[in-house]
């Protein structure tokens, strides 16, 4: 899952555009637009507004570890003329108390590489833009997401930035960062956990014991390949006749774990 | 974007986080030399990047970015009670890089650092003279490849070949090299010294190939531990940790068969035995770090804050491969690590 957040219109038009974006219906005191997978939040441009809307957004609709987090801005050049007109990913921040902050860049990149900050901290050519929205962003979605989940992309001359070609590329580089950064799959199916529940409740655990008995299944699963491989139909049996109360179920439950246990 | 139109991780280290006070160092300039592509960025302090909260470490880990930085504080530490100290009495250990560029998936450092990224303090002179001051009190044992591997780490950092010519400078002092590494240039050019000790953590290679990601095969490190022996250096081969798999009885007799066929038993020091344990409160960051790893998900058991096999299977394991292992080598230069010991040692969990 994508969600993409802007304070900026023209920005927001273009990605509704490309990704085709829907008006999503009103649940938060922000624009939302969306499609299956991906989403988009049009936040004011002042730093509260856009710390506000994307610690709304992220409480709303938590992604968990699923989520990449991508800020679109147009940036504003801390010298002019040192910043590239192209887009530029922040590898690094600066609040207004000289705290830094910094992301997570794992996923190799097309774009030029700088540091957004609310006021220059040094005079060093690493600080490209002045950017309080950014610091408040990143502070704002830190307590939700981990630092490689949360990306700033920075545009200083947004008309080339907003050009067919630099914005197709631009999107495609996200979502694909997405699918590479943000993509997985729980050990354990849905299904998996509802057998794990009804096995529980055969041998009559306590929630002790049936997060014991949840350990051991993963440790079954990740070993073996699945839950019931290599365990005769034990699983099945207990399903089909449980046991008639705790003491049948802790006699139970210490076969399975001498069973899966090497 | 490759061909397929996807994309892939960065590059290791193709960001370098450099510590304001860092830069001054001759260590820092020569490590950056080495990167000359890498992307670098100013930081004020490591902990501002190193501790971050709900870092991912293994997405880390696809990725991992090298931080440049000072160490302060105390920098050589009293040896930890679930460590083995092979009968020294003044046992300590030193860090001079957090992390590793292998990745284990039983690896406690992923339950005891914040973060995957590797940490090099490039003011190992520093240590050295912490050192000096042990050592002007009484002989010290030194463990110096503790939360690394630094012979991996050789051709970045250079400070295995500092170690060596440190050690041979002082008498009293013995160093261990804790390694998986195989890296056999890198041991012929270093100044040989038999205070050296390279201790090889050696596994069956079905063990290496599922859970000890990017490490040297088991021939490559057994090839490595010869060398070093031949160099000069002393040799420990450690059977530490010991992970339970499906195999784990029928492989260890061919196993340690293959080690002795490689390493004649007289170029061994000694050897260690120790099967896997690690403290509750890291198994608990590592099972969430590894979701799908079965040597972190296994079910162990909680005693007092460590977690291991349980003790009836711990003890089994461990002597099999004692008894393995007392067919080459004699009783006393084999180091077992056992439950009773964390008591004897004043383990608080
Ligand atoms: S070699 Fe040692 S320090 Fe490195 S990843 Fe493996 S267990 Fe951890």
């Amino acid at each position: 899952m994508i969600y993409f957040t802007t304070s900026n219109r023209q920005i927001a038009a273009a990605l509704r555009h490309r990704l085709g974006l829907k008006a999503a219906p009103p649940s938060l005191p922000f624009p939302l637009y969306e499609r299956e997978g991906a989403l988009l939040c049009l936040s004011g441009p002042d730093p509260l507004d856009i710390a506000s809307g994307v610690s709304a957004l992220l409480a709303a609709r938590p992604g968990g570890k699923n989520l990449l987090l991508i800020s679109l801005e147009e940036g504003i050049p801390l010298e002019s003329g040192r910043c590239p007109r192209e887009w530029t990913l922040c590898t690094g921040f600066c609040g207004k108390d000289g705290r830094p902050w910094y992301p997570d860049i794992l996923a190799a990149h097309p774009f030029f590489e700088g540091g957004a900050a609310w006021e220059a901290p040094d005079q060093t050519a690493y600080w490209l833009f002045r950017d309080p929205g950014a610091w408040a962003l990143v502070r704002a979605a830190s307590h939700f997401l981990a630092p490689h989940q949360i990306l700033c992309l920075r545009c200083a001359g947004l008309e080339e930035g907003l050009a067919k070609e630099p914005f197709r590329r631009l999107t495609d580089w996200c979502l694909q960062a997405d699918r590479l950064l943000c993509q997985r799959t729980p050990v354990l199916t849905d299904r998996e956990e509802e057998t794990i529940r009804q096995l529980a409740g055969s041998m009559f655990l306590s929630h002790t014991m049936t997060l014991q008995l949840r350990q051991l299944l993963i440790y079954q699963k990740l070993s073996r390949g699945s839950l019931e491989e290599g365990l005769s139909g034990f699983l099945e049996q207990l399903k089909m006749e449980p046991c008639q109360n705790k003491r049948e179920g802790k006699t139970a439950f210490e076969q399975l774990r001498q069973h899966i246990l090497l | 974007m490759n061909s397929s139109g996807s994309i892939s991780y960065c590059k290791p280290f193709s960001h370098i986080y450099i510590e304001e006070r860092a830069a001054a160092f001759p260590a820092c300039a020569r490590i950056l030399e080495r990167y000359p592509d890498a992307a670098r960025i100013p930081i004020r302090h490591y902990k501002d990047l190193f501790n971050r909260p709900r870092q991912d470490w293994a997405m880390q880990k696809q990725s991992p970015q090298l931080i440049l930085a000072v160490k302060e504080g105390r920098l050589v530490y009293p040896g930890a009670p679930v460590c083995q100290s092979f009968g020294s009495q003044y046992f300590y250990y030193t860090s001079s890089v957090m992390n590793c560029l292998y990745d284990c998936e039983y690896c406690y450092l992923q339950g005891m650092y914040p973060s995957a990224n590797l940490t090099v303090f490039v003011n190992l002179e520093d240590i050295f003279r912490e050192t000096e001051q042990l050592l002007s009190r009484h002989p010290v044992y030194l463990s110096v490849s503790y939360d690394t591997d630094l012979l991996a780490l050789e051709g970045l950092t250079g400070y295995l070949e500092q170690w060596c010519r440190f050690t041979a400078k002082h008498p009293s002092l013995t160093i261990e090299v804790r390694t998986k590494g195989a890296n056999i240039a890198a041991l012929r050019s270093l100044p040989s010294c038999d205070r050296v000790i390279f201790a090889w953590t050696l596994s069956p290679e079905t063990v290496i190939r599922r859970f000890e990601h990017r490490t040297p095969s088991l021939a490559a490190r057994l090839a490595a531990a010869r060398a070093a022996k031949e160099a000069g250096f002393s040799l420990r081969l450690c059977f530490d940790p010991l992970i339970l798999t499906a195999d784990f009885q029928t492989e260890a007799e061919p196993f340690v068969r293959r080690v002795f066929q490689e390493i004649s038993p007289d170029m061994v020091r000694d050897a260690s035995i120790g099967v896997f344990r690690i403290s509750g409160s890291y198994l608990n960051a590592m099972r969430k770090n590894r979701p799908d790893s079965a040597a972190v998900q296994y079910p162990y058991e909680n005693d007092s804050g460590v977690c291991h096999y349980g003790k009836a299977r711990s003890a089994r394991m461990t002597e099999l491969y004692r008894s393995l292992l007392a067919r080459y080598l004699p009783r006393e230069q084999i180091f077992l690590w056992e439950e009773n010991r964390k008591e004897e040692n004043g383990w608080k969990p």
